[in-house]
């Protein structure tokens, strides 16, 4: 069937095929709605990540460009730092990798 | 470019972007976007792989309008010839030439300097792709797409071009068509899908490969049972949860931007015969194998004796599709042996009569599979022996058997046991959510899983194939 949650199974589907995760009752909403959700997903990750953004950053190549994204990088990660979000994310992991 | 990395996040949210605003302003360009996406994000690997990526996809394209033309047969093999070839060159020319150099050797003969073949990712994935496009338009399930456009888009399409799923041409041609309905986006699913990818690979499958099974397989005479034994069970949760992970990653990218990829695994542990496991493992490529493969060879038409035959030898051949080596065709054989002897002995084919005969079957079903992911797992046949011997030793000491990792192989293996819409189930839960809810919670499962896993991206196990 084609996109099963746009309800037109206008091609036939493998009869011995497992069940599928989407249905026709799959909770949809519109594409600028989703994109909210994806926006707030990556923004939180940048978030938690910004020590390795910043790594990230000081590993790029010499080419233009590279100046302002290590400067924005450092200014994310700092105002980070301030909120203590680097700090809190060392400590979950340390709680997560108890055991190792 | 790896799926659990900062860049492919960066991919992502660019792409879709561009992708819904032109699905919006310019519905006929979103094929074009999609193929430049795709073959950018294929580029990170190799851009001159992706001149042979778009010259398998116009030969496959080529071939299809000649066809749907009417020159059928011959054409159709032809082009089938063709693709394997091109798979072939790149899975076995390294294996042929050390045959022929240590042949030479042997007759003192100084071989000649071999030429080095680099395996492309997704290789196999593209090319069964483009067998299934072929094949597909001369049954008749699919319309020879007259714009090449459609063929390379459908081939380069970036969720499933490093390992799958393998989509057929009929189910996703269609989809191409038209442009999908920007009113409807599946996000819950699709980012239930991405996080629980992510949790599979990073926390699960990583951790295992580094802990509990590289260092095993990498020397097991220094291993005693305890650790071989979670080697065995920790690669088969690991082999599990990096291959479903990736898939779930990708069905959960596509729906993202409104394409539909099948389900590819469906909890395969909980299988109680070896036939019930090949139809919920790595489905894309089992079906495929069914349709391509054991049908033309006569499938369980011509009797018992034929169909073992058609068994064993689908089952080899997926065997050494794997790569040049004597323990991926063993791996074939096993299954392939067990897949026969489940059609040949009728005790073993019906269903279960008990609850404790379903127990001893899941049991046995499992085990045989555990061990020959053993034989897939080892570099060659010496080690999966030594792999075996060390079963006797119970007086070395466990090195690398913590409880972490038991657990995480348990956790595995029990994931199988949940009602098999449990995915359903969470999503009614979060469909509810305004946007920007649902997104921080799936913000904040990534990085707990990113905080719970191993440093680092392992590259996934699929990509060697």
């Amino acid at each position: 069937m084609r996109q099963p949650w746009l309800r037109q199974q206008d091609i036939p589907g493998d009869a011995a095929a497992p069940p599928d995760d989407f249905s026709p009752r799959s909770a949809t909403m519109p594409s600028r709605r989703a994109a909210l959700a994806l926006a707030a997903a990556l923004l939180l990750l940048a978030a938690g990540r910004s020590e390795a953004i910043l790594d990230a950053a000081y590993g790029l190549p010499v080419a233009p460009g590279t100046e302002a994204a290590i400067a924005a990088a450092e200014a994310w990660n700092g105002a980070l730092a301030q909120l203590g979000v680097p700090d809190a994310m060392r400590r979950l992991r340390g709680l997560l990798s108890a055991g190792r | 470019m790896l799926f659990p990395t900062g860049a492919f996040a960066i991919f992502l949210a660019v792409v879709f972007a561009g992708h819904w605003t032109l699905v919006r302003v310019a519905p006929s360009l979103v094929r074009h976007f999609l193929l430049c996406a795709s073959l950018a994000f294929y580029a990170f690997w190799s851009a001159s792989f992706c001149v042979a990526l778009v010259a398998v996809g116009l030969f496959a394209w080529g071939i299809g309008l000649l066809v749907a033309q009417g020159r059928g047969a011959g054409w159709l093999r032809a082009g089938v010839a063709g693709a394997l070839a091109w798979l072939f060159w790149f899975k076995y020319a390294g294996f042929a030439q050390r045959e022929v150099a240590s042949a030479l050797a042997l007759l003192g003969i100084d071989a000649p300097p071999a030429l080095e073949v680099l395996l492309p990712v997704g290789v196999s994935f593209y090319v069964f792709q483009a067998i299934s496009y072929m094949v597909d338009v001369h049954r008749g399930h699919a319309a020879a797409a007259r714009d090449p456009l459609d063929v390379l888009a459908y081939l380069t399409f970036f969720p499933h071009i490093a390992a799958g799923p393998i989509v057929r041409a009929a189910h996703f041609l269609p989809q191409l068509a038209a442009a999908p309905d920007p009113r409807r986006v599946p996000c819950a699913m699709a980012l239930l899908l991405v996080a629980s990818g992510l949790f599979k690979k990073m926390v699960v499958a990583n951790e295992l490969a580094t802990g509990a099974v590289d260092p095993v397989f990498r020397d097991p005479a220094a291993h005693g049972a305890a650790d071989v034994l979670l080697a065995a069970y920790g690669y088969t949760v690991q082999i599990w949860c990096d291959f479903s992970g990736y898939s779930d990653m990708a069905i959960g990218v596509a729906a993202l931007l409104g394409y539909h990829f099948p389900r590819n695994f469906d909890q395969p542990f909980r299988a109680t015969s070896l036939a019930e496991f090949w139809r919920r493992w790595h489905v894309s490529l089992s079906s495929w194998l069914r349709d391509y493969l054991y049908v033309p060879l006569g499938g369980n038409r011509g009797g018992r004796l034929r169909t073992a035959r058609n068994l064993l030898l689908t089952m080899v051949l997926g065997g050494i599709w794997h790569g040049a080596n004597w323990t991926f065709l063993c791996w074939g054989v096993l299954h392939g042996a067990a897949l026969a002897a489940e059609r040949l002995v009728p005790a073993l084919r019906d269903p279960p009569a008990s609850a404790v005969a379903a127990v001893l079957r899941w049991a046995v079903t499992f085990h045989v599979v555990v061990a020959c992911f053993v034989l897939f797992r080892a570099p060659d046949l010496a080690t999966a022996g030594a792999m075996a011997a060390r079963l006797l030793d119970w007086a070395t000491p466990a090195e690398t058997s913590t409880a972490r990792l038991v657990l995480l192989a348990g956790l595995g293996i029990g994931i199988h046991f949940l009602p098999g819409d449990t995915r359903q189930r969470i999503e009614r839960l979060l469909a509810g959510l305004h946007p920007l809810a649902l997104g921080a919670l799936a913000g904040c499962a990534a990085l707990l899983v990113l905080a719970a896993a191993p440093e680092g991206v392992a590259p996934f196990i699929y990509f060697q194939f």
